[in-house]
């Protein structure tokens, strides 16, 4: 009986400490579980400084909580070219806490007055939360704005001296020679009908930089079908200057370019031209103009020039 | 010859006191076994207790190309007060610095610090001169062995 006694309470004792070690070490786990999930819901960013009347000194820090739990705010950093600095703990002086959507202005103090010096070239301010939470900008994004991305113009996709006007794109019926049909007129070419047979495509480019361009024989109009690419289609150019197969467009100046055939036209010492016959059937194309010839420079030289427009919109062929 | 019959051995109370005496004493050994038993597994839980609340991150470092020396701002977000005992740094060529607060390769403003607080480490001479523009990986650990990692442009 008093074994039995004695045994029970030993077992009882056992399990007690068993059971509270355990529900200890359960309890810290759901507590760190929580301190993460709260950690989760902290976002801070620094929505603006205040400098001195010189410009000279950051004054004040404005951070904003934009995540959905109260912050506090316990680290102020500099990181400019030359060292990462702790500038303050503001929690020491100032009543850091920001509520959700909430904003608050801090004050930065130095030890030599107030302020820590403005470098809007080179530095970034930091600031971090109690749970380790971080953010950081540019200091001189507040004074200078951020970089606006170029403006994208649909009409202006290009890369290079030659801007292609994208609402002036033709073609017209050719004979087997090249020859254009006078009876055809210049078509708008964003569609067309499906085995159009001989055909010249006209663009008009604009040279946008500053020297002259010459561009050579070797220039073409490409047509891609997008289903079958193996399949594409190539006019070469019709020069404008019949001595030298070659067309002159002057820096500013919008000329048209017109594609006829199928090779890069020959002299009449290497052979004869055919016009490029459109034997595509009902499909979408994409459309690439490629450009070789010669910048005239400045001083006179001359140097090699390439170029590819891709045509944002695909033609059709119906 | 006349046989003696003594009817009485022991009296009762003195064999009570006896048994008692004796399943106490044959029991001391299983109660000294098993509550060292109890004692390493409640320790176990506490440990794992401790180590499941602690947790750091390296908020900031301050480590340049040409200067040897680095300091690191590590943060307590853990309900466990931290004591840091190993840095490791490598270079972008996979080798490891190791500093060891044993042998006094780093100092720290405070030696242990609670949750929310930030703890600065400074390392005065890393052993090596960082290279302007490469990428330094540390690792800091706690005594316990619980660690945060940080990438730095030098």
């Amino acid at each position: 009986m008093y074994a039995s006694l004695l045994f029970l309470l030993l077992v009882f004792s056992i399990l007690i400490l068993l059971f509270s070690a355990f529900f200890g070490y359960n309890y810290a786990v759901e507590e760190q579980m929580r301190i993460e999930h709260e950690r989760s819901l902290e976002k801070i960013i620094i929505s603006g400084l205040k400098l001195d009347e010189n410009f000279t000194k950051i004054t004040h820090v404005s951070i904003s909580n934009t995540g959905t739990i109260t912050v506090r705010i316990r680290a102020i950093y500099v990181a400019n070219l030359t060292t990462t600095t702790l500038v303050c703990d503001p929690s020491t002086y100032w009543e850091t806490l920001i509520e959700p959507a909430e904003s608050l202005q801090i004050p930065i103090p130095d030890g030599s007055g107030s302020g820590i010096p403005f470098e809007p070239t080179n530095a970034k301010i930091m600031a971090a939360t109690e749970r380790g939470v971080k953010t950081g900008v540019p200091e001189g994004l507040f004074v200078f704005g951020p970089t606006n991305p170029p403006e994208y113009e649909p009409s202006r996709f290009y890369i290079g001296p030659l801007m292609l006007q994208f609402n002036a794109f033709w073609y017209r019926k050719t004979t087997e020679d090249g020859v254009l049909d006078p009876n055809y007129p210049w078509t708008p070419g964003w569609s067309m009908p499906h085995h159009f047979g001989y055909c010249a495509w006209k663009v008009s480019v604009m040279n946008v930089d500053d020297r002259n361009i010459t561009i050579n024989r070797y220039s073409s109009f490409n047509a891609v079908p997008v289903d079958s690419p193996s399949n594409e289609l190539s006019w070469y150019l019709e020069p404008t200057d019949q001595t030298n197969y070659t067309q002159f467009i002057a820096s500013n100046q919008t000329v048209d370019i017109v594609y006829i055939w199928s090779d890069p036209k020959m002299f009449p010492e290497e052979g004869e031209n055919r016009a490029t016959k459109m034997t595509l059937p009902e499909c979408r194309c994409m459309v690439f103009l490629t450009f070789f010839g010669w910048f005239h420079e400045h001083d006179g030289t001359m140097t090699p020039y390439a170029q590819t427009i891709p045509f944002e919109a695909a033609i059709s062929v119906e | 010859m006349k046989i003696r019959h003594n009817r009485r051995a022991l009296s009762p109370i003195f064999a009570s006191l006896l048994i008692l005496a004796i399943v106490t004493v044959l029991f001391i050994p299983v109660f000294i076994w098993s509550t060292g038993l109890t004692a390493e597994t409640q320790s176990f839980w506490e440990i794992s207790g401790l180590i499941a609340t602690e947790r750091i991150v390296i908020e900031e470092v301050n480590l340049r190309g040409g200067v040897t020396r680095c300091t690191i701002y590590i943060r307590n977000i853990g309900k466990t007060a931290i004591i840091v005992d190993n840095i490791f740094i490598s270079p972008p060529d996979g080798t490891v610095h190791t500093y060891e607060k044993q042998l006094n390769q780093f100092s720290t403003d405070f030696n242990s610090v609670v949750q929310g607080d930030l703890m600065t480490i400074n390392i005065p001479d890393l052993g090596f001169t960082p290279t302007l523009g490469d990428t330094y990986t540390l690792k800091v650990y706690t005594t316990r062995g619980i660690g945060d990692t940080y990438q730095v442009v030098a």
